[in-house]
């Protein structure tokens, strides 16, 4: 028999704005040293606060004459980074914990869940700010604080799935076979629940880089001569008023990334989920059928005016 | 409409929209129960046996269905059209005329709400009654189905009962506002082979008692037998044969009913090989060119391939849909 | 009478999940290498018997574990001390912050909850249309507006369109709390809004298409009975648990806000001794969170008996 396409789409038109602008950002992040056409720590005093839109700096520079788009391109490159290495961080530490505590159950989940109470039990920018006070500001401390803030949520997301999936029949099946545990977790239940863990992390990535952004610009992250987003916008606040592009600038770097990370990611799991999915209408199914008509001279989609003839 | 049926479905078509497209889930359906009968419809899961119930009371999402064809009610007013009333006549219709006892009482009951309100709920506005008169009267509608003791169950809620117990409660909720029609959509299939006769016992014995017709829809054989007094069987979505239980189950016409017949496992079989059907129904995204069933009929004849065959009465008040029955033979 | 057992219960099973915090706080502070005498000392000279005074003062000769259950007895007996910077009494710092930062907490989470229920179900039951589209577009992009950047933006805004509001003026009054308060409780309330709204939005169509909501159709009730009865009470239940959770992310909130707005709150003196290395203000204010947040799921969980029958309280 042959399987129907499904309907309702993966790229509707924001999830394929969305991807576009993504690709437009990691590919420039990835070639940021080539595309950045000043060294972003080269300081000029000579060009101090040249304005956005003029002849060589095409975003305008700062007090102490460093080119913004360059800025902003490196700060791109240190922001998605770091955002990485913390998705990372929590997925390699968050996604065995999850699963090994709801795959055993019992003593073990029942310890881990306790530590979980109690890391979630701090708010989690707090947690983040006690760490990197722990740990002594700046990036490294930053990116290992928020991993160790996002690996409890990530854990618990993958010990729900897990609880649920271990009672399905192919568990049950691989048991019985002798499977290793280790073979049936990461082998048959892992790819599984995936999906709906992949969807989480484009999320967790998004919202990685405003967690780090907000260190940067309360002080305590990046530190320079290194900048990120968040040094940008924390720079670009204190010269706010002799040249707004500086704050601008990032601000809207910032909110471009996470609003086109949440779109994208919310286009895979509505896709993921049927009930959440939008489906076409008959009219526009039977329209298509028409114009397939005129256009084939027969429809391969439903028409509504066709009936069953029977004798 | 005739005078002696309670409901007439004419040529419904039911189209749902799915993740995978249209499902031309109910084509060209025409079913007629009169008044005090039991009317079964069997038929594989996914024949459309629950879509064409639940379209008696459009309980459909009406975003993504489409209804054609008619559904006469035998109501004070003459026969109305379902189909056609719109939402508060709809509204009202329902629990005055006809009720529905769905498949699984575990998630068909609001899991939140005490059990014994969930009926008073409906008895306050249908019998227009005060709240403690309202209770009362839920109160001696269980004791009736054997929701024991009363005052008790009244006040618990789905999680604290069993699953025979909650489908009392459906039954109580069906019963309490004495309706005309009853459809019960597979009432015993999600409950324990013991559980399930008490509950055919008690559906037998209000039905007699209050003379009320029901829809059962069931795919088991054996229910159908003992409760009802004719039938339909559905395949692809369209009855392919009805008629009273007798004629049914002693001279099925349609080759699926006899298949299905044969298909039943039986104390004479002992030590026989069961007998299935082989294949699959066959998915609704499209519409037939032929029979529905050719792919999988023993009798399949080149005709199939290209016609569908219409309704056509082998006796009184027994039609059947296939071609090795002839219009005048 | 065991409502109140529970809650006797509850605060009981508070006390190691405080003890373990504060115990881990203290020791994870004092993994830093910087030294409190010279936090303390700050621009004053450093003379060796300043030093050893300072040093006697706050307990630094004796061990940590010492340290540690002094400032455990300190807690008990109220008596905190007085922090590394300032040498002000760390009690009566901190209670002088707390109205400020409840009242933002409190006032951003009525209107962000309220709001947020309102406009997911609104979503929720014209599902697919174009007002469906508008909210939930709406909320995702301000879902993934960090709240910092939010309120940098709406800084500007407000000195571009109205150059006479004040940012800053006294807590004297009701008017003046207000007035002082709205904007950065809007601002939060917005985040809650995008965040919560939409959790109500699929829970509530999740809902809607349950079976029980079959038979609430079929028993032949009115939609709108069907639909708030039935639907909506059993929708707002996974909503009331990620309230409780953004509550407690709105207490860290607080900590950026109030730097922003300059507020003179709880979370703005976290920054401030987090950035100058002042510890004892630091511990003691990681466990004032800590407390608040317990209180709060507990608070939740009382909730959750009340809405939701098959929760029995333990």
């Amino acid at each position: 028999m042959k399987r129907q396409k499904k309907q309702g789409k993966f790229f509707t038109i924001p999830v394929i704005i969305a991807a576009v602008v993504l690709a437009v950002i990691v590919i420039s992040t990835i070639f940021a040293d080539f595309i950045a056409p000043y060294d972003p720590e080269a300081v000029d005093y000579n060009a101090s606060f040249v304005r956005a839109f003029s002849k060589g700096h095409i975003l305008g520079t700062d007090r102490i004459g460093r080119d913004l788009l360059s800025r902003l391109l490196c700060g791109a490159k240190i922001s998605i980074l770091n955002a990485f290495m913390i998705v990372g961080f929590e997925i390699l530490a968050g996604v065995p914990i999850g699963l090994i505590s709801g795959y055993y159950g019992g003593r073990i989940d029942n310890i881990i869940m306790r530590i979980w109470d109690m890391v979630c039990s701090l708010p989690s920018l707090l947690l983040a700010f006690v760490l990197v006070a722990a740990f002594g500001k700046g990036m490294w401390s930053g990116i290992i604080a928020l991993g160790i803030v996002y690996t409890p949520l990530t854990a618990k997301l993958a010990r729900s799935l897990i609880m649920t999936e271990k009672t399905q029949v192919y568990v049950e099946a691989a048991k019985s076979l002798g499977y290793t545990d280790f073979r049936i977790i990461f082998r048959h239940i892992l790819p599984n629940v995936i999906t709906t863990m992949i969807a989480q992390f484009t999320l967790d990535i998004g919202s990685a880089i405003t967690s780090m952004a907000t260190l940067s610009y309360l002080g305590i992250g990046v530190q320079p001569p290194l900048a990120d987003w968040g040094t940008l916008l924390k720079d670009g606040m204190s010269m706010l008023y002799m040249n707004p592009v500086l704050l601008i600038a990032p601000a809207l770097a910032v909110l471009i990334t996470t609003i086109a990370i949440n779109i994208f990611s919310d286009g895979i799991q509505t896709y993921i989920d049927p009930t959440q999915r939008k489906l076409p209408s008959f009219k526009s199914i039977y329209k298509k059928g028409e114009k397939e008509k005129k256009k084939l001279g027969k429809a391969v989609t439903l028409l509504k005016s066709r009936k069953e003839e029977c004798i | 409409m005739d005078g002696r049926n309670i409901i007439e479905i004419n040529n419904l078509d039911v189209n749902l929209m799915s993740v995978r497209g249209i499902v031309h889930a109910v084509s060209g359906v025409n079913m007629k129960v009169k008044k005090g009968e039991v009317h079964g419809v069997v038929g594989e899961s996914g024949c459309g046996k629950s879509v064409s119930a639940k379209s008696i009371l459009k309980l459909h999402d009406p975003e993504r269905t489409e209804y054609s064809g008619e559904i006469l009610l035998d109501t004070e007013e003459g026969p109305l059209d379902i189909l056609k009333m719109n939402n508060r006549h709809l509204t009202n219709m329902k629990g005055k005329y006809v009720s529905m006892i769905f498949q699984d009482p575990m998630t068909s009951l609001n899991p939140i709400m005490k059990a014994g309100e969930q009926i008073a709920e409906v008895v306050r506005i249908k019998k227009n009654l005060k709240k403690k008169e309202a209770k009362k009267y839920v109160l001696d509608i269980f004791d009736k189905v054997g929701i024991l003791p009363p005052e008790k169950r009244y006040n618990q809620y789905p999680f604290e009962m069993s699953g025979g117990m909650l489908q009392r409660v459906m039954i109580a909720m069906a019963l309490s506002c004495e309706v005309k029609l009853i459809i019960a959509d597979e009432p015993t299939t999600a409950l324990d082979v013991t559980i399930q006769a008490q509950i055919l016992e008690l559906m037998k014995k209000f039905q007699k008692e209050s003379n009320t017709s029901i829809i059962f829809i069931t795919h088991n054989l054996g229910v159908v037998a003992e409760i009802c007094n004719s039938v339909s069987v559905m395949y692809a979505g369209r009855v392919v044969e009805s008629g009273n239980v007798v004629d049914i189950f002693d001279n099925p016409a349609h080759p699926y009913t006899k298949a299905l017949l044969e298909s039943r496992p039986s104390s004479s079989d002992t030590g026989k090989k069961m007998k299935t059907i082989a294949g699959a129904p066959p998915a609704l995204y499209r519409k037939f060119i032929g029979c529905p069933f050719e792919a999988r009929c023993e009798y399949a004849m080149d005709l199939c391939k290209v016609k569908i065959p219409c309704e056509t009465a082998v006796k009184e008040e027994h039609t059947v849909a296939c071609h090795l029955y002839k219009k005048g033979d | 009478m065991h409502y109140v057992k529970f809650i006797v219960k509850r605060f009981i099973g508070m006390i190691p999940v405080i003890l373990i915090v504060s115990f881990l706080v203290f020791f994870i502070l004092r993994l830093s290498n910087v030294n409190p005498v010279t936090v303390m000392i700050g621009d004053r000279q450093s003379t060796e018997e300043l030093r050893q005074k300072l040093t006697k003062q706050f307990n630094l000769d004796k061990p940590l574990l010492t340290q540690y259950f002094i400032w455990m007895k300190g807690i008990f007996t109220g008596n905190l001390g007085v922090d590394y910077v300032n040498g002000q009494d760390i009690v009566s710092l901190v209670a002088s912050r707390i109205p400020v930062t409840l009242g933002l907490v409190v006032m951003s989470s009525v209107i962000g909850m309220a709001a947020a229920v309102l406009l997911g179900t609104f979503a929720a039951l014209y599902r697919g249309k174009a007002a469906d589209s508008i909210i939930t577009v709406t909320m995702l992009i301000f879902s993934s507006i960090p709240s910092f950047l939010l309120s940098i933006l709406v800084i500007i805004v407000i000195t571009e369109v109205a150059p006479g509001y004040s940012f800053s003026g006294g807590f004297s009054n009701i008017r003046e709390c207000f007035v002082r308060l709205i904007v950065p409780s809007l601002i939060m309330a917005l985040h809650m809004i995008a965040m919560l709204g939409r959790v109500t939005r699929s829970s509530m169509i999740s809902q809607l298409q349950a079976p029980y909501i079959n038979t609430a159709n079929a028993k032949g009730i009115s939609s709108s009975n069907v639909t708030f009865k039935h639907a909506f009470h059993n929708a707002v239940i996974p909503v009331l648990t990620i309230a409780g959770l953004m509550f407690a992310n709105s207490i860290g909130g607080t900590v950026l806000i109030e730097q922003i707005f300059s507020l003179p709150g709880v979370g703005g003196l976290l920054v401030t001794a987090i950035q100058q290395y002042n510890y004892p203000v630091v511990q003691i204010l990681v466990l004032f969170m800590l407390a608040i947040y317990l209180t709060m799921s507990l608070i939740v969980d009382l909730l959750y008996a009340v809405i939701d029958p098959r929760v029995k309280l333990k």
